[in-house]
């Protein structure tokens, strides 16, 4: 990335007064609800579902590579930093690193078979590859303790190991994780990595004959996306405090970040923020109210979403909306029609 | 995690018969999923869910009407058939000419709301049924061969049977064909290419359909059984070719014994990563499946 790039974004005075502002606005939530507790674990919720939404984003959006197994590397996470955190005391700040470490030599073993071929099998190959994992994980009784679960034990609050008491620290953590990966992202993407990213979804036989290796680039982008999911699958162990493999294995994770990328707009930047802003209070007040009446409610909901945002709603919810108002600067907002 | 019980000559052909069985039921699965890619060219993730619907018809056919499974087929199928040909119209029509990502979610949400629903309607509770010949099982020198799985493989073939000659004797199994190798070319000399997605997609569920009668027997009925096949089955077709049949046949087969075989001689937990592993070898070796 050169320069002038970096320069060019800065200088573009509109785009960091409102980051800042957007910043500065998510800062105070808490102050906003009255750090009511519902009301945290919600935001808490939405930053970190959108952590996961974008890091899915980097793959599914800007790549065009639908993982459908993304929660495998959310898993590894999960279990590496809880394991470390038990077993051997290591704070969760360095075990949620070895685990994105672990997570990124995972996911360009099952991407160099399958990233290759263009088609379905990538989506095919992820899929299974979440169930046999989470098999494996199951029957590591030893290691994992198969079906019982690791019990993050004992708690404590502690900034080094990412452990806290009050949900609202988390929210502290996790907001401005979040807001530094979409920084990350905006960078990434006008960066030539990026171009490559986005050439690689929009014409690969385009890009090959411009000299962009696309198999090299999609595992790239699967790495990278991977090692966000383990980070959040860390965080995410230490925030519920207890972690089994049907948990941290859920199809419901998969679903709810490809969810709330469609609803967001899928390939555009504030699209996971925007989608899970959109969806996640939507499930929980779903989840609160008729959950317990009616089971499965909220991921017929998922599934009803996804069918309809698909059939009508290609660009996602917001980017429909958007289109109306011509003056936004409208590159972060753009996606693939 | 290594364990060798009893390992002779009689447990291995004991484990292939089962696999042959298992195999069989692969079978049907696979080849309505390979019948519906290389008609429409859509991967249906949602094929496992029409299973597990199929299973639910079954059972209450035979818990409120005491329908034996078996006879039951002739209700399930035409059911599913019509359910097929309703789904591929009102969800898989619309989203032929986009493109294969809105296809994966479309037919994602599909699996996502059968799932729930029936989760809803009838609760996680495992079921089974019962039935005069459930433990029915045949001693050939040694080697126990229950009713149900003998069942299991002589319908399948009859299944497939049915239609090879379907798709190669009659007229609209020949059109079948004929949009599946070329569906410009098929609709120029006259072939009615809605009508035989619509076809291709009934016949791929009433297959289906067969399958889950026939599993009833001896399987469990839940709402998340169509997940446990839909991952074998993605993989067999990987593995055997998209869109090609014979693979899919092929690739079944060997899933079925390799699953059985397997379990003599590891623990049962870890089979869905070794037959991942096995057949990512075998997709690796022959990217385009099996048979070219």
């Amino acid at each position: 990335m050169t320069k002038n790039t970096m320069t060019n974004i800065l200088e573009r005075k509109r785009f960091l007064f409102s980051l800042i502002t957007v910043f500065l606005f998510l800062l105070f939530i808490p102050n906003l609800v009255l750090f009511n507790p519902v009301a945290i674990h919600v935001l808490c919720m939405i930053f970190l579902y959108a952590f996961m939404a974008q890091s899915w984003n980097m793959i599914g959006g800007f790549t065009g590579q639908f993982s459908l197994g993304h929660v495998t590397f959310f898993a590894i996470g999960a279990y590496t930093s809880a394991l470390l955190y038990v077993n051997y005391n290591i704070p969760t700040s360095i075990s949620s690193l070895i685990g994105a470490l672990i997570s990124c030599i995972v996911s360009i073993a099952v991407g160099l078979p399958f990233l290759r071929l263009r088609g379905h099998y990538f989506a095919i190959g992820t899929l299974t590859f979440t169930f046999a994992t989470m098999q494996l994980f199951t029957s590591m009784t030893s290691i994992t303790k198969g079906a019982q679960g690791v019990l993050i034990y004992p708690r404590q609050s502690n900034p080094l190991y990412l452990l806290f008491y009050d949900r609202t620290q988390y929210y502290y953590l996790i907001m401005p994780l979040t807001f530094a990966q979409l920084l990350l992202t905006v960078f990434l993407l006008r960066s030539k990595l990026g171009y490559s990213f986005l050439a690689t979804r929009e014409d690969p036989d385009a890009a090959e004959s411009l000299g962009i290796n696309t198999a090299k680039t999609k595992i790239i982008a699967f790495a990278i996306s991977s090692i966000f999911m383990s980070i959040a699958g860390s965080i995410y162990a230490n925030y519920v405090t207890y972690i089994n493999p049907e948990i941290v294995f859920s199809m419901e994770f998969t679903v709810a970040i490809i969810s709330i990328n469609m609803v967001g707009g899928l390939g555009s930047v504030w699209g996971p923020l925007i989608g899970s802003f959109i969806l996640v209070p939507f499930s929980e007040v779903i989840r609160f109210t008729i959950g317990s009446k009616i089971i499965g409610i909220h991921m017929v909901i998922y599934g009803f979403v996804l069918i309809l945002v698909t059939f009508y709603a290609k660009g996602g919810i917001f980017a429909t909306i958007l289109r109306a108002l011509p003056k936004i600067h409208r590159e972060d907002f753009e996606t693939k029609r | 995690m290594l364990e060798v019980s009893a390992l002779n000559g009689l447990t291995l052909i004991q484990a292939l018969i089962e696999g042959l069985s298992l195999g069989g039921i692969y079978c049907l699965i696979s080849v309505g999923l390979n019948l519906v890619f290389g008609v429409m060219n859509i991967v249906n993730f949602a094929h496992g869910e029409f299973l597990m619907v199929a299973m639910y018809i079954a059972y209450w056919l035979n818990y409120i009407l005491g329908v034996d499974p078996y006879f039951s087929i002739f209700i399930v199928a035409p059911l599913m058939f019509v359910f097929g040909m309703l789904c591929q119209r009102i969800l898989i029509e619309p989203i032929l000419d986009r493109e294969q990502n809105d296809q994966v979610i479309v037919t994602l949400g599909l699996s996502l709301i059968l799932q729930n629903l029936i989760l809803f309607l009838f609760s996680a509770d495992y079921r089974t049924i019962l039935t005069p010949y459930t433990y029915l099982t045949f001693n050939i020198g040694g080697i126990h061969v229950p009713f149900v799985k003998i069942l299991c493989v002589l319908f399948s073939i009859l299944s497939l049977s049915a239609l090879y000659i379907f798709l190669y004797k009659t007229k609209t199994g020949k059109a079948v064909m004929a949009v599946a190798q070329n569906r410009i070319g098929a609709s120029i000399v006259g072939v009615n290419v809605a009508r035989v997605d619509m076809i291709a997609f009934g016949l791929a569920l009433a297959l289906v359909g067969i399958g889950g009668a026939v599993i009833l027997p001896y399987f469990w009925v839940f709402p998340s059984v169509g997940q446990l096949f839909i991952v074998r089955v993605l993989l067999i077709i990987v593995a055997g070719g998209l869109g090609k049949l014979k693979g899919a046949i092929i690739c079944s087969l060997i899933m079925g014994i390799t699953e059985s075989i397997t379990v003599l001689f590891v623990a049962p937990i870890v089979k869905d990563f070794i037959l991942f592993v096995v057949f990512t070898t075998i997709f690796l070796l022959k990217p385009g499946g099996l048979f070219d």
